[in-house]
């Protein structure tokens, strides 16, 4: 039986358990003096200048000043006293755990009204009284007012609408981070490796590469890029001309050389030979699958109608025999490929909704091959001799001459060339070539060489931290370096490797907010650009955290299902 | 094997052999089966005299005007010019064909060899190719990596080396040391100027004591202290002139009196006075104590840490505004928050979002595991809001937000409000790496804990936290420094911190276009403490014992 409300005696007060009872109960009457005065004030008459949370609504009377001081002090003596008697008769430890926990959590429930009551009354002040609170969408549509460089594969135009620079803002962000993610993991892995080679120059080097970049702010070496090197640029009558013309650079950007395409057929060939010289290869080295292939699904299983439509759906091909069902896999992902490049290139022709077709089926094909994976029909038998490991690459050097020559044929590169008018205002142009802004290039090295280094941190851990029996057994096996690199240490390290990389890329996709100071529009510089000019900041940041959120989540996604792959066997 | 040490050579093939060995395992390839002792020495006399030759042909350059920045310019240089040509030497005489067609060719291909010949360019590339893959077949890389990486670190540091000793303009860093470090107001008005002298001094003594309570060899602090207080003076007092087109006259680069008797050196020689007495007379003291005498005594510092952090801040700007009506710059009055300026602000920033952050992540992390909705639906809306979006965004939202709910009841400013910031975001990471750390700790030890009387909080603050923090230290420490280098972002609320003033000091009229410079000081002073931290972390990993080296070389 719990004794009620009861004030503790002398002889109690001396505990330290009674100590931390009174410092609670002194600390939540505190906190209810402090924002009950403020939600009494919300609650008063108000007046012109100052309005109350009543007298928006129009509401003419309210609490009165002078009784507001008396009856918050009132209020947090009470609420002081109630806690610190509660919280001792609970120390006392009449109740069981349980029990005990459910009391506390009503006794923290009660301490907390005056700040959950200040929120609420002040959140709906603000929204009803601050433009930055006010939740309408007009905004979105309105005229944008300003300008963006490199909107491709939009135009900019100062009457579009909020909406649609948004858009371009979440595309412009979206090429800097794949880009900077892709040549960062490249990057990183090369440094990673490089720092645990015996070779003392080349792990100096790449020790002093990861230990620099790691200690500086990405901010300094984003500004150190722009300004102090891109920006620094001689104008163009002095360019640096790279590559015997090909790559030159100036103040005005970075010009490669443009891509004219002559022949489209030809390019789908470019495309389709070194995916047919694998699909061949795979066919002549495919292994026969065990007997039980893991999560087969067996007709005799229970479930009827439903699970033999998932088997087909998983498994549309399986009428082929399991020579023939990866090859049938192969080709159908060759397929899909084609046509979605296909409908990339006519974007604009077929519009974006068969552009979503072509994505669905581009990714249902690589399900398919992910599902063959998963259950053993993908299995080779690749010779990893040295004379095996020979043939394979003259195969695929072979392979990639003839598709270098194709493209040579299909593709033809312009380089960039300056024209010099000579008459009226104009100054000097560029007439082709692909232009690369600064922006973009300062926040695509900034990035990719701060997350590299972190990778390479990862790269190294993961590595180092395998057992010293697997590098010894591999190179008692007679494996030569290259080999221990391939077939041990990495497929190895790549388990351990897989979620921090996910949480770099992470880190990469929110440091790209850093555009800001650069310059460059993505969906966050254009963003703030729109709070300055309509002052409704809630719902604009809002806007910016799920754009962040969603693409976070779909990074850990595609990193989870590669996670996926790469773990399929159990160590 | 008869080690034949009566030749000369004999001598001199016994006496290299670890340097030998040390070479082939590291830079180069074993010897062919044809090397004889006399072929090595002769290549390895031949290669010192081919590299000291060449090296100092390449490099005399620099010496031109002697001095002694000239020959800390070219002494790396001479090293790494030295051992490029010693390891191309050594290269022929160990008769290694494949090599010398690749530097020939590379050679070729850099525009170094005079004679012409058609198809010049193709047939170096092609040399380089084939004599690159010849050597890769048969696994022997060792020699053409040792050799590209030192030329590629030898034109690095040419050039970066060329860049700071010649075509910097330093000026712009000599004469904006106080702004830089203490800030704009505390520049303008030397009056207040002192209140920043406190801080100083117990951030010294706190370090000094830190050190002695470790109970290591004296010299191991002495040295680098002493070091540290010589680079310290000189940089206060370095004194160049320039011409200023601002004035149309020279100007020094030092705003303020520093020979060696003046006031501001004077408080320099009592701080690092301070510094060796504190660590001298408490090394002296806990010199052979117990360990259990030397953890109490860390408690007691790390309490005086956070009273001396406070102290320091209420010296700063003590709370209230007494006197600030009837006279200018009050002892009473104080400077706000938002006057403060330069790296001595980012300092502050990064000590106080730290700890603070702790704090918050640990009621964060025991808010997530706990079973009570109360605390857990809260604390993961938290966590998972605010580190849903990058820093930048929580800083705008501070800046324009976060007044509308705190100012009523209290009124923050900007400086305030960036520690706010910063403290929840470093807390919601550091809640992130709790969690983890709060899972690997054992049930056993909690039931243990409970099983002993202790109540709730009790096992949390004395059971599972310290387990948790001992796991989590390396992702803590580099959370720290994580949070050190956002600092650097503060500078789009207005806050005048070191990064702000490093960039805009290009912009003065003596200065102008000179950011190379600026941003390379901006980045060595975050680069200073960012890798003191990393070092620090590396110290408490092993002591520890959480190191482990395992897997180790793979190629």
């Amino acid at each position: 039986m719990a004794p009620a409300l009861q004030l503790p005696s002398l002889q109690d007060l001396r505990s330290e358990e009674s100590r931390g009872t009174l410092i609670a109960g002194l600390f939540a009457g505190l906190l209810a003096f402090v924002f009950g005065q403020q939600v009494i004030t919300l609650l008063g008459p108000g007046s012109k200048f100052s309005p109350s949370l009543l007298s928006t609504h129009g509401i003419g009377f309210g609490i009165p000043e002078i009784v507001a001081f008396p009856l918050s002090v009132v209020l947090a003596l009470s609420m002081a006293l109630f806690i610190f008697m509660r919280l001792s008769e609970l120390n006392k430890g009449h109740f069981n755990p349980s029990e005990t926990g459910k009391r506390m959590q009503k006794l923290m429930v009660i301490a907390a009204l005056p700040f959950v009551f200040y929120s609420i009354f002040q959140l709906v002040f603000l929204i009803e009284t601050d433009k930055s609170w006010y939740f309408g969408t007009e905004f979105l549509w309105e005229r944008v007012g300003f300008d963006i460089r490199n909107p491709w594969p939009y135009e900019s135009d100062l009457a579009s609408s909020r909406a649609k620079y948004f858009i371009i803002g979440i595309i412009s962000a979206v090429r800097v981070v794949l880009v900077s993610i892709v040549l960062c993991t490249i990057l990183g892995i090369f440094a990673g490796v490089m720092r645990l080679s015996r070779n003392k120059v080349v792990s100096s080097l790449a020790t002093a590469y990861v230990e620099f970049f790691r200690n500086l702010p990405l901010i300094v070496q984003l500004f150190f890029w722009y300004t102090g090197v891109l920006l620094a640029l001689p104008m163009l009558d002095e360019r640096v001309i790279l590559a015997g013309g090909w790559i030159q650079l100036s103040s005005k950007g970075t010009m490669l050389p443009g891509i004219d395409v002559q022949n489209m057929a030809l390019l789908y060939l470019v495309i389709t030979i070194p995916m047919a010289v694998r699909i061949a290869m795979r066919f002549l080295t495919r292994s026969e699958p065990r007997k039980d292939p893991l999560g087969a699904i067996e007709e005799s299983e229970t479930g009827g109608q439903l699970n033999s439509l998932l088997a087909i759906i998983k498994r549309p091909l399986s009428f082929a025999g399991w020579r023939s069902e990866g090859l049938l896999a192969d080709l159908l992902a060759l397929a899909c490929t084609l046509l979605f490049v296909y409908l990339i290139v006519g974007f604009w022709t077929y519009g974006p909704i068969m552009f979503i077709l072509g994505l669905l089926a581009f990714l249902y094909s690589v399900y398919i091959t992910f599902n063959l994976n998963n259950i053993g029909l993908n299995d080779f038998k690749i010779d990893e001799t040295t004379e095996g490991v020979r043939k394979r690459s003259g195969i695929w050097i072979a392979t990639l001459l003839v598709t270098l020559f194709l493209l040579n044929q299909a593709i033809t590169p312009a380089q960039p060339e300056i024209i010099k008018p000579t008459s009226g205002w104009a100054s000097w142009y560029y007439s082709q070539g692909m232009e690369i802004s600064h922006q973009f290039m300062a926040l695509m090295i900034g990035l990719t060489i701060y997350t590299s280094v972190q990778v390479a941190e990862i790269v190294r851990g993961s590595i180092q931290s395998l057992p010293r029996g697997q590098v010894e057994a591999a190179i008692s096996q007679g494996l030569s370096p290259l080999q221990r690199l391939r077939l041990v240490i990495l497929p190895q390290a790549l388990r351990s490797m897989i979620p921090a990389m996910t949480n770099q890329y992470l880190n990469c996709w929110k440091n790209s907010s850093l555009a800001l100071v650069v310059g460059y529009s993505d969906f966050f510089a254009v963003s703030i650009t729109f709070v300055n000019n309509t002052g409704q900041a809630v719902p604009i940041f809002l806007m910016i955290l799920v754009t962040y959120q969603s693409g976070s989540l779909l990074i850990s996604a595609i990193m989870n299902t590669i996670n996926a792959q790469v773990t399929k066997v159990k160590i | 094997m008869i080690e034949d040490t009566s030749s000369t050579v004999g001598e001199l093939y016994h006496r290299t052999r670890h340097l030998r060995r040390w070479i082939d395992s590291n830079l180069l390839e074993d010897a062919p089966k044809w090397a004889t002792r006399e072929t090595e020495v002769g290549g390895m006399v031949a290669a010192t005299i081919v590299g000291l030759v060449a090296a100092w042909m390449d490099i005399s350059g620099i010496l031109e005007p002697m001095s002694l920045w000239a020959i800390i310019h070219a002494l790396p240089l001479f090293l790494l010019a030295f051992l490029f040509y010693w390891m191309v030497t050594f290269s022929v005489f160990r008769g290694n064909w494949r090599l010398i067609l690749f530097i020939l060719s590379c050679w070729g291909i850099l525009g170094g060899i005079p004679v012409d010949f058609p198809f010049a360019t193709t047939v170096y590339w092609l040399g380089m190719i084939i004599s690159a893959y010849l050597m890769a077949i048969r696994y022997r890389t060792n020699s053409m990596v040792s050799i590209v990486a030192t030329a590629f670190i030898f034109w690095f540091l040419q050039a970066f080396f060329g860049f700071i000793f010649s075509e910097a303009v330093w000026d712009v860093i000599w004469t904006n040391r106080q702004l830089g470090t203490i800030g704009p107001y505390f520049t303008r008005t030397p009056e207040e100027s002192w209140r920043l002298w406190p801080g100083l001094y117990i951030a010294v003594a706190l370090g000094a004591a830190a050190y002695a309570l470790l109970q290591e060899q004296r010299r191991k602090f002495l040295i680098p202290f002493s070091v540290f207080s010589v680079i310290l003076l000189l940089v206060v007092s370095h004194e160049t002139h320039y011409y200023s087109n601002w004035n149309n006259e020279i100007v020094s680069t030092r705003g303020y009196a520093a020979e060696w008797g003046d006031p501001i050196m004077l408080r320099i020689y009592g701080v690092i006075l301070l510094g060796y007495l504190v660590f001298i007379s408490i090394h002296d003291k806990y010199k052979d104590a117990e360990d259990y005498i030397v953890n109490a005594a860390q408690s007691k510092l790390m309490a005086s840490a956070v009273v001396g952090f406070f102290l320091a801040y209420f010296i700063l700007d003590p709370p209230g505004d007494f006197g600030c009506h009837t006279s200018d710059h009050a002892i009473m009055c104080g400077v706000s928050p938002e006057e403060w300026g330069g790296f001595s602000l980012n300092l502050i920033l990064a000590i106080a979002a730290s700890v603070l952050g702790f704090g918050i992540g640990i009621m964060l992390a025991f808010g997530r595991r706990s079973e009570l909705p109360f605390f857990k639906w809260p604390s993961v809306a938290v966590i998972e809001l605010i580190r849903s979006g990058p820093l930048v965004a929580w800083l705008f939202i501070a800046f324009i937000l976060m007044p509308d709910f705190i100012n009523p009841v209290y009124e923050a400013d900007s400086v305030v409000r960036t520690i706010l910031i910063l403290s929840l975001f470093g807390g919601c990471y550091i809640a992130e790496i709790l969690r983890g750390g709060l899972q690997a700790v054992s049930s056993g030890q909690v039931e243990a804990s409970t099983a002993l009387g202790l109540g709730p909080m009790q096992t949390k603050l004395f059971v599972e936290l310290p387990s948790a923090i001992r796991t989590t230290v390396p992702a803590l420490v580099s959370s720290v420094i994580g949070l050190w280098k956002d600092t650097s972002l503060v500078y789009l609320l207005g806050v005048h911190d070191g990064f702000n003033l490093v960039r805009i000091m290009p912009e003065q009229r003596d200065f102008l276009g000179l950011h190379k410079e600026v941003y390379l000081i901006a980045g060595i002073m975050f680069f200073i403490f960012a890798y003191y931290l990393s070092r620090i972390s590396m110290r408490v990993e092993a002591s520890l014992g959480l190191r482990s080296e395992t897997g180790g070389e793979m190629t």
